[in-house]
């Protein structure tokens, strides 16, 4: 990336509470663009809400392994 | 595969059929009826089993579809009480300082992939999931595990879009939070009373 780090180009920051709430929207719908790059920033400087990504994703794949039994084909590749 | 074998392979998943059911339904009567439709379908069309997935997958395919239908008869007939709005947020409060950072920080889950071999996980994930309030759970269930689009299940409940947002949020935080503390081993500490 080769941008000028004005602070006027920097998004408003979110909380950790505006970000989990994201996270969970973009399980659900494409998140428009604006939120998006200010999600993605927030990711980058936040190892606890990296975590609740990616449990989130974790949920996810869970529930739709639920009642798959464990007898049945592979998982699914990733 | 023999016709008794089918039978005794379905009397099998009776039990964990139903639970599904009822874990979706909130109601043991619908819940019979639906799981006894998709054993009399598969027993009615047994060649339609091709043995491609498991007959557990099959039976499961099926109940879905016949829990969607009947959850979108009832959905035109029972009104949906609109959550909550007030108990959300002092739920999710408690997770959060004033400034929206965390009180205990969400640590990194240790082998999330080798829970997903044991049977054990699933379990403790149905108790979290049957845990939540029955709307949440409701709604959850119909997007993650009917895998139903979020714009269906607003329609189909009578919830504005953003209402359903907040309660797949509520859900997913609960149940985080659930899995956390029962599978992960995060210590329970977090929740300073």
């Amino acid at each position: 990336m080769n941008e000028k780090d004005g602070p006027a180009a920097l998004p408003e920051r979110l909380t950790c509470k505006e970000a989990a709430r994201l996270l969970s929207a973009g399980l659900d719908r494409q998140l428009p663009e604006p939120e998006r790059a200010r999600l993605r920033l927030h990711l980058v400087i936040c190892d606890a809400c990296r975590n609740v990504e990616q449990q989130f994703d974790f949920l996810r794949r869970a529930m739709r392994e639920l009642g798959r039994g464990d007898d049945g084909e592979a998982p699914p590749p990733r | 595969m023999t016709v008794m074998s089918l039978e005794s392979e379905l009397a099998e998943l009776h039990k964990p059929l139903l639970r599904f059911a009822q874990l979706q339904l909130r109601n043991d009567a619908l819940a019979e009826d639906v799981v006894s439709e998709t054993l009399l379908a598969i027993l009615e069309k047994p060649g339609n089993f091709e043995g491609r997935s498991s007959l557990r997958t099959y039976a499961t395919g099926i109940l879905k579809f016949k829990i969607i239908d009947v959850l979108r008869k009832r959905g035109r007939e029972v009104h949906v009480e609109p959550l909550d709005e007030q108990s959300v947020d002092e739920a999710l409060d408690a997770l959060f300082h004033a400034d929206g950072h965390y009180v205990d920080k969400p640590p990194a889950w240790q082998q999330p992939e080798m829970a997903l071999e044991q049977r054990q996980f699933f379990e403790v994930l149905e108790r979290c999931v049957e845990r939540l309030p029955p709307r949440l759970a409701r709604v959850f269930m119909m997007r993650e595990w009917l895998e139903r689009e979020v714009d269906e299940i607003c329609a189909e409940l009578s919830i504005t879009a953003n209402n359903c947002g907040v309660m797949l949020f509520r859900a997913r935080m609960a149940l985080r939070e659930c899995l956390g503390q029962n599978w992960f081993g995060q210590d329970g500490s977090g929740s300073k009373a």
